[in-house]
C-alpha cells in the first residue's frame, strides 16, 4: 500500500494577533513514522489539535485516504482513524486501566446502543475483554487491569493512553511528547512496544517530541517547526544535521 | 424549602377570588329574605344532653379533640395565619366551654401543627392515621391534604381561600363558599358608581388561571353593568409578574391616560401597597383602590395615607357592624379574655368554630364523624350565628360556572368598609352590613341593605 | 386615547421608571460578577447574604431601635464581610481551584440553609406588609423629578447612585490596584500565585470580605423595594441578575451594572409599549401574555444557549492542578466480589424487613411518607444519571417531574385514559423536552448547564404552568389539578398499600435500569466525558449524543417520578412540590448523600421524606427511650434545621465527592482491610513461629 494516508495543507491558526500556525502542509504515508519537532510553543500540540479537529484552523484542508474530513467533528475523525496521545495526560478518573480501554473497544465497534444497555445486554463482552487484554499485555500493563487509574505511575498513564489509542484501530496515531515524565529506559521500552504494535497493524505515527534521540531512532522523516512555520522537512537524519535547525530548535549557534 | 416565587401565586390567586365572588346559594324566590332564621337545628337544652359514647375517634366523655393544621413556618407572605387562626378558634371554644361545653363535653384543641408550607399533606395523613381527633381545622397556604381528610370522612373546618379544594368535597367545610369563579356580578360595577367612579381598571397576576380568570371577571362586570352603573372598564391587565418585581409604572402611567379612577384588584397586600405607592408618585393618590385582602387593622393603620378613601371586602359580618346580630361581640369579649389580638384570621377560626359546634348540634347527642357531616350539610341556611350571609349547605360544595342554571338563581351578597383615617368604616349604615343582589339578569341593580342573624 | 402623550415621553418615562428595579438587578449582578471573579464560586447564595444584612438591619431597627448608623455599620460592614470570612475560611479555603461545579453545589446548599440559620439564630420572621425602611429618613416619601416625566425617591435614588459610584470603585479596584490583580490571580491558581510570594489564603479572604460587604450592601438598599422582607425574594433577584451579569459574560462589572438596568429599562419599555398593539393583534397578546411574565429567564436561556462569547468562556481549569490528589473509586471498584454480595444481601434483608413492617404495621401515614419516599428516590435517580454519571447538573429536574404530573392530570380529565399509561405518556413527553433542552446546552461549560436550566425551570414556573393545556384549563379552575388513582385490573391503586407495591417495582425496574446503563456503553461514554471530553472524542466518543441521551433518560424518570407523586397525592400540587427552589434541595439530596450510586438516590429519597418524622419528630428516641413521654423536651425540632442541615452538609461534597454515603462505605471497607490485613499478618507470623 502506498501514497499519502494523512495530507495536511496549509494549515493556519491565529491565536488573536498570534498566528500559532501559518501554511504547515504535513504529509504522512502509510506505514511511514514521521516526526515533529520545535522549541515549546512553535505549535507543535496545535498542529495535533488542527489534525484532530479540536481546534479549527483559520485556512486549510485535512484529507484522510483522499476524504475531506476538515469539516468532521474530533470523534468523527477519530473514528475513521485518527487516534491520538497528549501531552498532558488526559485520562478517566474514577476508571480501571481495562475500562479506559474497554469504551474505546465499543465505540470501535459501533455494537453499542441504549437498547442493549437498557436489557443489561451493555456489559463488556468476553471478546472484547480479551482484545484489551491482549493491547494491555503488549503493552507490560496486563497486570494492572484491575487497577484505578489513579494508582498508576505518569509513565504507565502515558501506555494507557497508548493502549486507548491503540483500540480505536487507527490509521494514523499522533503521539504528543510521548516520552515526558519518563526516564530513558521507560522510553526505550515503549518505543520498542509501538515498533512491535506498528508492525503488526501497520498504521502510521506522528510523532511529537522534544526527545531528539527518540525522533533520531524512531522516524523516518521529520518536519520542523518554528513559531508557526515549517522551516525544514525531509529524512530526519539530514534534518538533524541541518544547521539551520539546529540553530532554531537546539540553540547552537553555528557561525 | 420550596417557597420560591412560584409557591405564593396560587395562594393570592385563590385569596382574590376568594374575594371576587363571595356567592351565597339562597331559596329559589327571587326576592331577598331578610329574615333568616338561626340554624340550630336543636333545641338550646339539648345540647347539654350526654349520651354515652365509644369508638369515635377523639371522642372521650370529658372532651372532643380537633387538631389544627396551619401553615406557620416559611410562610411568604409573612401574615399570620396558623396562630392567628388558632386563637380565633380557642376563643369561641372557651366561649361556648364557659356555657357547659356540648353534650357535657368540653370542645378542645388538642394539637396544633405547623404544615411548614408544604408538609400539609404528610401533617392531614398523621391526624387522618390517629384516633385522638375528632375533627380537624385547616388554615394553610398549600391544602394538598383536603381530599384525603375527605376521602377518609373526616369533617374538615377550613378557610375559605382554596374554593378549587374543596370543590365537591361534602367533608369539608370552608369559612366561606365560592361556587362560581366566571360569574360576572353587579357588585363592583355598583361599589365603583357609589364612589363617583367613571373609569374603572381591573388588575391581577399573570401567574395562574384563576389569577386572571378573577380579574377577567371583573373587568367583564364593569362591561355588563356599565349603562346601570355608568363606569366603563377603562383599563384591564389580568398579566402583572407575581410580587411585582419590576413595579408597576408602566401600567399606572397607561391607568393614567386612561383617565382610571377606580381600580378593583386581584392582588395580595403587598401588590397593593406597591400599587398605592405608584399611583401617589405618578399624582394618582385620589384613585380610589378596591382591595380583597387588606381587611387588616395593624396593616391600614401603618398605611393611613397611602390608603385613604380606599375600600376593603370583608368576608364575614365586618367588626365594625354596629347590629347586635351574631356572635360578634362575643368574639371580642372572648378574645380579651384569653389576651389575643381581634382580627381578620381569628374570626376565620371563631367561624370555623362556630361550624363545629353548629354541625355538633346538627347531629345530635349520638353523634359520630359520619352523621356530624351528612347532618350539617342539611342545613339550608346557614349564617354561622349570623356572621355569614346565608349559606345553603347541601349544594354549597358542589362548584357551577357562567350561565347555568344556579348562576340564575344566585343571590350575591357583599360587605365591605372603607378606610377613613386608617380605620374601617361603613359607607352607609353599619346596622345592615350587607349589599345584597337579588338573583336574575333582570333584577335590579340597586342593592338591598341587609342584616343576617 | 393611549396615543395622546408622545411616544418620547413615553420612552424617557419607560427609562426612568426602569431605573429602579433596574439598579436593583445591577447591585445583585455586580456583587455576583465580583463573587465570581475574586472567589470562582458561582455563588447562588449571594441573595442569602444579601437578605442576611437586610433582615438584620430591619431587624436592628426596629426591634431593637438601633440608631441608623450603627444598625447599618453593624449589618453591612460587620455581619457581612464576618459571614464572608467564615464561608472563605471553612468552606472554599479547602476546595481545589477549578471545581467550579463542587462550588456551585455547595453554593446552592448554602443558599437553602443560610436564611434558615439566620432566622433561627436571630428569631426573625418575615412581618407581611411592613416595608423595609432605607437609609436616609422618609426615603420612600420624598421624590425628585428632575425631567418633569417621572419621579424617583430618595431610596430609588440612594441606590442608583450606589451601583454607579461601587462599581466605578471596583472597576478601578481591579484595574490599578495590585490586589485587584492579586485576587484575579488567586483564583486562576493560587499555588501560581503563592510561587509568586502572595499569600493566596490572605487574597482569597480579602475577596470574601469584599464581596459578602458588598452583598450586605446590596441588600439593604434594595429592601425598601419589598412590601415583605423574606428570603425567597432574594433568591429570585439572583436569576434575575445573572441574566445581568450574563451580558458582562461574568467577568465585567460596569457591563453587568449595564446589564441590570438595561434589563430593568427594557420590561418597562416592553410593559409601556407592547399593550398599544395587542389590543387589535392576537399574536402581540399571546407574547405579552407568556412572555412579559419571565424576561429575564428566556432572556438568561437564550443568552446562554445561543450566545457564542459566552459559550466561549469554559471552566477555568488550574495549570497546576495535576498535583491535587485524585478523586477516588468508588468502594464497589476495589472491593471483592464476596464483600460486594455480602453487602447486597444485607441491603435486601433490611429493606425486606422494613417492608414486611410497613406492609403488616405501619398506618397510613407511614405508608404514605414510605411511598413518598421511594417516589422521591425515583425522581433523584434522575439526578443520579445525569449529575453521578453524566457529571451534569441540571436545575429543572422539578420542571420535569411536574410535566409527567401535568400530563397525567390533562390525559386523565380530557381522555379518561388510564392514569398508568397516561404516565408513560408523561415521562416521554418530559424525556422529549429534557432532550430538546439539552441539545443547545451539552457542549456549554460545566456551569452553564445549571444557569440554562434554572432559567428554564423559572420559565416553566412563570408561564408554561399556567398555560390551558398544562396547569390550567376549565377543570383546574373548578376543582384543581385533581388525579385519579388508577385500577390495573384485579389491583385498585387507591389502596394505599397496593400503591406502595406498584411504586417499589416501579422503582426497582428504574433502579436496575439505571445500574444497567452505568456499567453500559452509555455510562462507560459518560464517565470517560466526565474524565476527559477531549479524549473520549479522541477514542470517537461524541461528546453531544450520550450527553442528550443522559438528558432524555433523565428526563424520563423525572416526569414518571413526577406522575407518580402526582398519583400518590391524588393531585399535582404544582406549588408545593416542583417549583424551581424544590429541585434545589434534591439536588442537595443526591449531592450530599451521594450521585454516583442508586443507594444515595434511595438514602435521599428516604431523608427527604422520613428524616423529619423520624429524627427531628423524636419519633426515634421516643422508640429507644420505650416510651413517648420521656422524648427530651427540645423535640421536636423546627423544621427549619432540615434545611440548614442538609444545606450545610453540602459543605462534605467538597471533602467526599462521592457524597457522604459512599466516604462511609470507603472508611468502613478500608476498617475492614486493615482488620484483614492485620489478621492475615498475625497468621502469617504464627505460621513462621510454629
Amino acid at each position: 500500500m502506498s501514497g499519502i494516508l494523512l495530507d495536511v495543507r496549509n494549515i493556519g491558526k491565529n491565536f488573536d494577533a498570534i498566528a500559532a500556525l501559518s501554511e504547515v502542509s504535513v504529509q504522512v504515508e502509510a506505514g511511514e513514522r514521521i516526526g515533529i519537532i520545535g522549541p515549546n510553543g512553535a505549535g507543535k500540540t496545535t498542529f495535533f489539535n488542527c489534525v484532530l479537529g479540536v481546534l479549527t484552523p483559520d485556512t486549510g484542508t485535512v484529507y484522510l485516504a483522499s476524504e475531506d474530513i476538515s469539516q468532521f467533528p474530533v470523534h468523527e475523525r477519530a473514528r475513521r482513524g485518527i487516534g491520538r496521545t497528549f501531552q498532558r495526560i488526559e485520562l478517566f478518573s474514577g476508571s480501571t486501566v481495562r475500562d479506559h480501554l474497554l469504551i474505546a473497544e465499543r465505540i470501535r465497534r459501533g455494537t453499542g446502543n441504549l437498547w442493549r444497555d437498557l436489557t443489561g445486554r451493555g456489559k463488556p463482552r468476553i471478546e472484547e475483554i480479551e482484545a484489551c487484554d491482549h493491547v494491555l499485555d503488549l503493552l507490560g500493563l496486563g497486570e494492572l487491569a484491575n487497577r484505578p487509574i489513579e494508582q498508576l505511575s505518569l509513565g504507565q498513564g502515558r501506555l494507557v493512553e497508548v493502549g486507548r489509542a491503540l483500540m480505536t484501530q487507527p490509521k494514523v496515531l499522533l503521539l504528543d511528547e510521548p516520552s515526558s515524565g519518563l526516564d530513558h529506559q521507560e522510553t526505550a521500552d515503549l518505543a520498542e512496544t509501538l515498533l512491535e504494535v506498528q508492525a503488526s497493524s501497520n498504521f502510521s505515527i506522528i510523532l511529537v517530541e522534544h526527545d531528539v534521540e527518540l525522533v533520531a531512532s524512531f522516524t523516518d522523516r521529520c518536519y520542523v517547526l518554528d513559531f508557526g512555520r515549517l522551516i525544514a522537512s525531509g529524512a530526519t537524519q539530514e534534518v538533524l544535521t541541518n544547521p539551520v535547525v539546529r540553530e532554531a530548535y537546539l540553540g547552537e549557534n553555528i557561525s | 424549602m420550596k417557597k420560591g416565587l412560584g409557591s405564593a401565586l396560587l395562594v393570592v390567586a385563590a385569596m382574590a377570588v376568594g374575594a371576587c365572588s363571595n356567592a351565597s346559594e339562597e331559596s329559589k324566590d327571587t326576592s331577598v329574605d331578610t329574615s333568616t332564621e338561626t340554624t340550630e337545628a336543636v333545641a338550646p337544652g339539648q345540647r347539654d344532653e350526654f349520651v354515652a359514647i365509644t369508638g369515635v375517634p377523639g371522642v372521650t366523655d370529658e372532651e372532643i379533640s380537633y387538631a389544627v393544621i396551619g401553615t406557620k413556618t416559611n410562610n411568604p407572605l409573612g401574615t399570620c395565619i396558623l396562630d392567628c387562626f388558632t386563637e380565633g378558634i380557642e376563643a369561641y371554644f372557651a366561649y361556648r366551654n364557659s356555657e357547659g361545653g356540648v353534650y357535657g363535653r368540653d370542645l378542645v384543641v388538642a394539637d396544633v401543627i405547623d404544615d411548614e408550607l408544604t408538609l400539609n399533606q404528610q401533617k392531614s395523613l398523621e391526624v387522618a392515621s390517629s384516633s385522638d381527633y375528632f375533627g380537624v381545622f385547616q388554615a394553610t397556604l398549600f391544602p394538598a391534604g383536603w381530599g384525603l381528610l375527605n376521602d377518609d370522612g373526616i369533617p374538615t373546618y377550613t378557610w375559605g381561600i382554596h374554593g378549587a379544594d374543596a370543590a365537591n368535597r361534602k367533608a369539608i367545610f370552608p369559612s366561606m363558599i365560592i361556587r362560581c369563579e366566571t360569574c360576572t356580578r353587579p357588585a363592583m360595577p355598583y361599589i365603583a358608581s357609589r364612589v363617583g367612579a367613571k373609569n374603572a381598571a381591573s388588575l391581577g397576576y399573570g401567574i395562574s388561571e384563576t389569577s386572571k380568570v378573577c380579574t377577567q371577571t371583573i373587568a367583564a362586570s364593569f362591561d355588563l353593568y356599565e349603562s346601570e352603573s355608568g363606569v366603563a372598564n377603562a383599563y384591564m391587565n389580568d398579566n402583572l409578574a407575581y410580587g411585582l418585581p419590576n413595579g408597576i409604572g408602566p401600567e399606572v402611567t397607561a391607568m393614567k391616560a386612561a383617565g382610571v379612577d377606580f381600580i378593583a384588584t386581584c392582588m395580595d397586600l403587598n401588590g397593593m401597597k406597591t400599587l398605592a405607592q405608584e399611583l401617589d408618585r405618578q399624582g394618582m393618590g385620589d384613585v380610589v383602590l378596591y382591595h380583597p385582602n387588606s381587611y387588616d387593622q395593624t396593616f391600614v393603620a401603618e398605611n393611613a395615607a397611602l390608603f385613604e378613601g380606599d375600600l376593603v371586602t370583608v368576608g364575614f359580618r365586618p367588626f365594625e357592624s354596629t347590629s347586635d346580630k351574631g356572635s360578634k361581640d362575643e368574639f371580642l369579649k372572648w378574645m380579651e379574655e384569653l389576651g389575643y389580638q381581634p382580627n381578620e384570621l381569628a374570626m376565620v377560626g371563631w367561624i370555623s368554630a362556630t361550624q363545629v359546634f353548629d354541625s355538633l348540634i346538627a347531629a345530635g347527642p349520638e353523634f359520630n364523624r359520619e352523621k356530624v357531616i351528612s347532618s350539617f350539610r342539611a342545613v339550608k341556611e346557614y349564617t354561622a350565628g349570623g356572621l355569614l350571609q346565608p349559606i345553603d349547605m347541601s349544594t354549597a360544595y358542589i362548584p357551577y360556572v357562567s350561565g347555568s342554571p344556579d348562576a340564575a338563581a344566585e343571590t350575591q351578597c357583599e360587605s365591605f368598609v372603607v378606610i377613613v383615617g386608617g380605620k374601617f368604616e361603613f359607607l352607609d349604615d353599619a346596622s345592615k352590613p350587607w349589599y345584597c343582589w337579588a338573583p336574575g339578569a333582570d333584577a335590579e341593580f340597586e342593592p338591598e341593605l341587609v342584616d343576617f342573624d | 386615547m393611549l396615543f395622546a402623550s408622545s411616544v418620547a415621553e413615553d420612552f424617557l418615562r419607560g427609562i426612568l421608571q426602569g431605573l429602579p428595579p433596574g439598579a436593583v438587578y445591577g447591585l445583585i449582578a455586580v456583587g455576583f460578577v465580583l463573587a465570581y471573579k475574586t472567589s470562582g464560586v458561582f455563588n447562588l447564595a449571594f441573595g442569602a447574604q444579601a437578605y442576611i444584612s437586610a433582615a438584620l438591619f430591619f431587624h436592628a431597627r426596629n426591634e431593637w431601635q438601633w440608631n441608623v448608623v450603627v444598625a447599618f455599620t453593624f449589618a453591612v460592614f460587620l455581619v457581612a464581610p464576618a459571614i464572608g470570612l467564615i464561608l472563605e475560611r471553612l468552606i472554599f479555603r479547602h476546595l481545589p481551584p477549578g471545581s467550579a461545579l463542587a462550588k456551585l453545589v455547595i453554593a446552592i446548599g448554602l443558599s437553602v440553609a443560610l436564611p434558615h440559620l439566620f432566622e433561627l439564630l436571630i428569631g426573625f420572621e418575615p412581618v407581611g406588609g411592613r416595608t423595609p425602611e432605607g437609609l436616609l429618613p422618609n426615603g420612600g416619601g420624598v421624590f425628585y423629578d428632575p425631567f418633569g416625566v417621572y419621579p424617583l425617591s430618595r431610596n430609588e435614588l440612594t441606590a442608583l447612585v450606589v451601583a454607579v459610584i461601587a462599581t466605578a470603585l471596583l472597576t478601578a479596584l481591579f484595574r490599578f490596584s495590585a490586589i485587584g490583580l492579586q485576587m484575579r490571580a488567586a483564583v486562576e491558581s493560587p499555588r501560581m500565585t503563592e510561587l509568586n510570594g502572595i499569600r493566596a489564603d490572605r487574597v482569597a479572604a480579602f475577596s470574601w470580605a469584599l464581596s459578602s460587604t458588598f452583598a450586605g450592601l446590596a441588600g439593604v438598599l434594595m429592601a425598601p423595594r419589598f412590601n415583605t422582607l423574606a428570603a425567597p425574594d432574594y433568591f429570585n433577584l439572583i436569576i434575575v441578575a445573572i441574566t445581568a451579569a450574563a451580558f458582562g459574560r461574568l467577568m465585567s462589572l460596569p457591563r453587568a451594572l449595564v446589564g441590570g438596568f438595561g434589563l430593568g429599562i427594557l420590561i418597562a419599555q416592553v410593559d409601556t409599549f407592547l399593550p398599544r398593539f395587542s389590543a387589535n393583534n392576537s399574536w402581540v397578546k399571546a407574547i405579552e401574555d407568556n412572555v412579559t411574565p419571565a424576561m429575564p429567564f428566556i432572556a438568561l436561556f437564550l443568552l446562554v444557549a445561543f450566545w457564542p462569547p459566552l459559550r466561549a468562556n469554559k471552566d477555568q481549569v488550574d495549570p497546576l492542578s495535576g498535583v491535587d490528589p485524585p478523586p477516588q473509586l468508588p468502594v464497589a471498584v476495589v472491593r471483592t466480589r464476596f464483600m460486594t454480595n455480602l453487602t447486597h444481601s444485607v441491603g435486601v434483608g433490611f429493606l425486606s424487613v422494613v417492608g414486611f413492617v410497613v406492609m403488616t404495621r405501619a398506618d397510613k401515614s407511614w405508608v404514605f411518607l414510605v411511598t413518598q419516599a421511594a417516589i422521591i428516590s425515583l425522581i433523584l435517580l434522575s439526578i443520579t444519571v445525569l449529575t453521578g454519571l453524566g457529571g451534569m447538573i441540571s436545575l429543572s429536574q422539578g420542571s420535569f417531574a411536574a410535566i409527567g404530573a401535568f400530563t397525567v392530570f390533562q390525559l386523565a380529565d380530557r381522555t379518561g385514559m388510564s392514569t398508568v399509561l397516561a404516565a408513560v405518556i408523561g415521562a416521554l413527553v418530559a424525556a422529549a423536552v429534557s432532550g430538546l433542552l439539552a441539545i443547545p446546552l451539552v457542549r456549554l461549560g460545566g456551569m452553564w448547564v445549571p444557569i440554562a436550566t434554572l432559567a428554564f425551570a423559572s420559565f416553566f414556573d412563570a408561564v408554561v404552568v399556567k398555560l390551558p393545556f398544562v396547569g390550567g384549563g376549565d377543570k383546574a379552575l373548578i376543582e384543581g389539578t385533581r388525579i385519579p388513582r388508577p385500577v390495573i385490573g384485579p389491583w385498585n391503586l387507591t389502596n394505599d398499600k397496593t400503591f406502595l407495591v406498584f411504586v417499589v417495582l416501579i422503582l426497582i425496574v428504574v433502579s436496575a435500569g439505571v445500574i444497567a446503563i452505568r456499567s453500559g456503553t452509555l455510562g462507560r461514554s459518560l464517565a470517560a466525558l466526565r474524565g476527559s471530553e477531549v479524549a473520549s472524542q479522541s477514542i470517537g466518543v461524541s461528546p453531544v449524543r450520550p450527553r442528550v441521551i443522559a438528558f432524555v433518560i433523565s428526563g424520563f424518570i423525572a416526569g414518571l417520578g413526577g406522575a407518580l407523586l402526582g398519583m400518590q397525592q391524588e393531585n399535582v400540587n404544582y406549588a408545593g412540590n416542583f417549583t424551581p427552589y424544590a429541585t434545589l434541595f434534591w439536588l442537595v439530596l443526591v449531592v450530599t448523600l451521594g450521585s454516583r450510586t442508586v443507594e444515595g438516590a434511595i438514602q435521599g429519597g428516604v431523608g427527604f421524606s422520613l428524616f423529619d418524622r423520624i429524627i427531628f419528630r423524636g419519633d426515634l428516641f421516643g422508640w429507644i427511650l420505650r416510651d413517648p413521654d420521656r422524648v427530651p423536651g427540645f423535640f421536636p425540632v423546627s423544621a427549619k434545621w432540615r434545611f440548614v442541615l442538609f444545606g450545610l452538609s453540602t459543605i462534605g461534597f467538597a471533602k467526599h465527592p462521592e457524597g457522604l454515603v459512599e466516604s462511609g462505605k470507603r472508611k468502613s471497607h478500608e476498617r475492614m482491610e486493615r482488620r484483614r490485613a492485620r489478621r492475615e499478618a498475625r497468621k502469617s507470623l504464627e505460621g513462621a513461629s510454629s
